[in-house]
């Protein structure tokens, strides 16, 4: 086979599979915009809303339900309501007593009674309006077409209910968010300091280690473990506490130990390798010239660590994130450009190539530019935190090397050039 | 006016009974999580012993039955829809996995890069009920629509199982590709220098050499496959059954814990026990995987100077 078919070949497969790794990451990312769209899909849309008694009838003296004041649906609910449910509804309170926005919620539903005979989807609705709305006309003549948002604020504030339009989550978010609560009120300072014994404190000896090791293992556990873990220690074994009975909570009979409590602590210790793992690195990633610079003038070990060490590594800690991401990425790049320069410039030398001297010279640019905008940006962060001007500093020092390695890179290409053609020229004026 | 203290030794080293109270109570915090894992080892070994007093460890794990109503408790039923639904998430997420890593740490741009790498990790933080809802309502129905409604379950294994693959996509990308960014530029330029294209380069240099850290992500993958539990519940069945066809509803090891943890329990009873048992084999399951990961990483990991 001669050479150039074989690189023909070559260059076909790379073709395909440089393909197939495109089209793999898109792939990854139509699972996510499906998900998305399939729960948009489902949340909102048309709905045909049939009405056991319409509002329209329950006009008094020509006004509308909507606009009546207190006495006109005090009458409209007198006539409407079956008298058996009006003495029910009495019981909790007097219709007499109730407010007028709350008669006019009871005019709707104990009257007027809504309820959904259809939904459609979402990009049905969208797109093929004409063919539902007559859709909606033949099968449902009697129902009006609303467009309607599963998620609502009203969603979002009600309690459950039977009847699915006047269903919502609250007592689900606050359940969700006490354990939540809960949790970060336990995991994270229990968390954080079990970072500071493992990075400041433990000497390296086997407890220290076996700890070290443990907290990895713990990461990989299923959640479902910690779940039985949660149900025989908390909800059995505990019961008297998580119930609430030992501290004369709750009724005697029936205390059981399925409560947001026992969640919360189950929850804690779920997470709490997650947290240590993340302080740790964050305490870890603390400049060693803080500490000592503390201890130096005379401070004790908690005394650097409270005062010094947690405030700067605080918003690590909490976030599990490093500083101005997008600056040190820049950092890094203005590093990997000046790194090609120099190669490419090396390269020209070799091979006398004064094509390839000027275009090495030329990438200097975007490094003063990345240069320009990375001191811009740590200047910014810098006025925004007066107390990190040291490791500002630091930083715009490197930045400063990195851009005067791609002034000597030109250098060296005008020095190429020169070589190859006898001419001095000023590359990147 | 404020007293000086006596200045007789003033080099000596002042007492300081605070600093020794802070580290114990420090001490004491990173030891929970020793007295979590003590925890665990004690009520899964404490229920499961117990458990076994009743039912012989043969019959459980070789009994091709799980009916607790009529003492039968075979792990099996459970262990084959768990190796279903895992097998069939790896098939989704380790090639999806691998590619993905491959292209966003060789081929794609940096501002590509920078783009694609926050969508994917939103696809890890999405709660795993969402996944399982989601396994449910478009993609079962969409495989009984493709394979018919005769061969395909209402629920079924392997919609949750790659439902679970695109779980754990994220996981397998962004651990193989801090792998593969690891590897140094030297080795690849030698290989670009060599005439090698890019795709010889990275799939016969770059992707031995980071081999430790795509095996190690392989293998927690699998592990997390093992342990998740909601897409199953949801999406998989609720009813143990010992078949290896992903088309029929079955029951996972952590979806039988959850739905019968879950309802009215009576404590002491061999029932309640045997979720602990289950639990146990998880347990140990999952510890093995995250070991296994962490000696390859230890063991074949190559350090470049």
């Amino acid at each position: 086979m001669s050479a150039s078919t074989q690189l023909a070949r070559r260059h076909t497969t790379r073709t395909i599979w440089r393909n197939a790794f495109l089209i793999a990451t898109i792939v990854g990312i139509l699972f996510l915009a499906t998900l998305i769209v399939s729960v948009a899909d489902e949340a909102f849309g048309y709905v045909a809303m049939v009405n056991s008694v319409e509002p329209s009838v329950l006009q008094r003296d020509g006004i509308e339900l909507d606009k009546q004041n207190k006495e006109q649906l005090l009458a409209t609910l007198d006539e409407h309501l079956s008298s058996r449910r009006s003495r029910a509804l009495a019981l909790e309170m007097p219709l007499a007593d109730r407010s007028r926005d709350e008669l006019l919620e009871i005019a709707y539903t104990e009257v007027v009674k809504p309820e959904v005979a259809y939904t459609w989807p979402l990009f049905q609705s969208i797109f093929a309006r004409d063919t539902l709305f007559a859709d909606a006309a033949q099968r449902f003549p009697e129902s009006t077409l609303v467009f309607r948002s599963w998620v609502s604020p009203r969603f979002l504030s009600s309690e459950q209910s039977s009847r699915p339009l006047a269903a919502g989550i609250r007592a689900a978010i606050l359940g969700t968010l006490s354990t939540i609560l809960i949790t970060i009120l336990l995991a994270f300072p229990v968390g954080i300091a079990a970072a500071i014994w493992l990075e400041e404190y433990a000497k390296d000896n086997r407890l220290n280690r076996f700890i070290r090791v443990n907290i990895y293992n713990l990461a990989g556990v299923p959640s479902i473990i910690y779940g039985m873990l949660g149900l025989a220690i908390f909800v059995r074994a505990l019961e008297p506490v998580t119930s609430g009975a030992a501290f004369g909570f709750g009724s005697g009979d029936g205390a059981n130990g399925r409560t947001i409590l026992s969640a919360g602590l189950t929850l804690a210790l779920l997470i709490l390798p997650v947290i240590i793992i993340n302080a740790q690195e964050a305490l870890r990633a603390i400049p060693q010239s803080l500490r000592q610079s503390a201890l130096a003038v005379g401070a004790s070990k908690w005394q650097t660590i409270w005062h010094h060490v947690l405030p700067a590594g605080m918003d690590r800690i909490l976030t599990g994130a490093v500083l101005y991401p997008r600056s040190l990425a820049s950092l890094k790049s203005m590093a990997d450009v000046g790194g090609t320069m120099l190669h490419d410039a090396i390269q020209a030398y070799l091979g006398r190539d004064e094509a390839l001297a000027r275009k090495a010279a030329a990438q200097d640019d975007q490094v003063d530019e990345q240069h320009r905008l990375f001191v811009k940006d740590v200047l910014d962060y810098l006025s925004q935190h007066p107390n990190k001007a040291g490791q500002a500093v630091k930083l715009i020092a490197t930045a400063n090397y990195l851009e005067r390695l791609g002034d000597h890179v030109t250098n060296l290409c005008e020095a190429v050039v020169f070589m190859v053609s006898g001419q001095h020229c000023e590359l990147n004026e | 006016m404020k007293q000086t203290a006596p200045a007789d030794h003033p080099f000596k080293r002042r007492a300081r009974p605070g600093e020794a109270i802070v580290q114990a109570f420090l001490f004491f915090c990173a030891a929970v999580s020793v007295l979590t894992t003590l925890g665990i080892a004690l009520v899964l070994g404490n229920e499961s012993s117990t458990f076994f007093k009743d039912v012989s460890l043969w019959e459980f794990v070789s009994g091709t039955e799980w009916q607790p109503a009529i003492g039968k408790f075979g792990i099996l039923p459970l262990l084959t829809a768990t190796i279903t639904t895992s097998l069939a998430a790896m098939l989704v997420a380790l090639p999806l996995g691998l590619m993905v890593a491959i292209y966003l740490a060789e081929y794609a741009p940096q501002k590509v890069r920078d783009t694609l790498k926050p969508i994917l990790e939103v696809l890890a933080g999405i709660p795993t009920v969402v996944y399982g809802y989601f396994a449910l309502t478009v993609v079962t129905p969409l495989l009984r629509g493709v394979l018919g409604a005769d061969t395909v379950d209402v629920y079924n294994t392997l919609s949750a199982g790659l439902v679970m693959g695109i779980l754990i996509l994220p996981l397998v990308s962004s651990m193989c590709e801090d792998a593969l960014s690891a590897v140094p530029r030297s080795l690849r330029e030698a290989s670009y220098a060599l005439g090698a294209t890019r795709l010889e380069t990275s799939v016969q240099v770059v992707v031995p050499a980071a081999f430790s850290g795509i095996a190690a992500a392989f293998i927690l993958a699998l592990s997390r496959a093992v342990g998740e539990t909601m897409i199953v519940a949801l999406a998989a069945g609720a009813g143990p059954r010992f078949t290896l066809n992903p088309f029929k509803s079955a029951e996972t090891m952590t979806g039988h814990i959850v739905r019968i943890s879950g309802g009215d329990l009576s404590y002491d009873s061999v029932d309640y026990r045997s979720l602990f048992a289950i639990a146990m084999v998880l347990f140990l399951a999952t510890l093995a995987l995250n070991m296994v990961s962490r000696r390859i990483v230890n063991k074949y990991r190559e350090t470049y100077e």
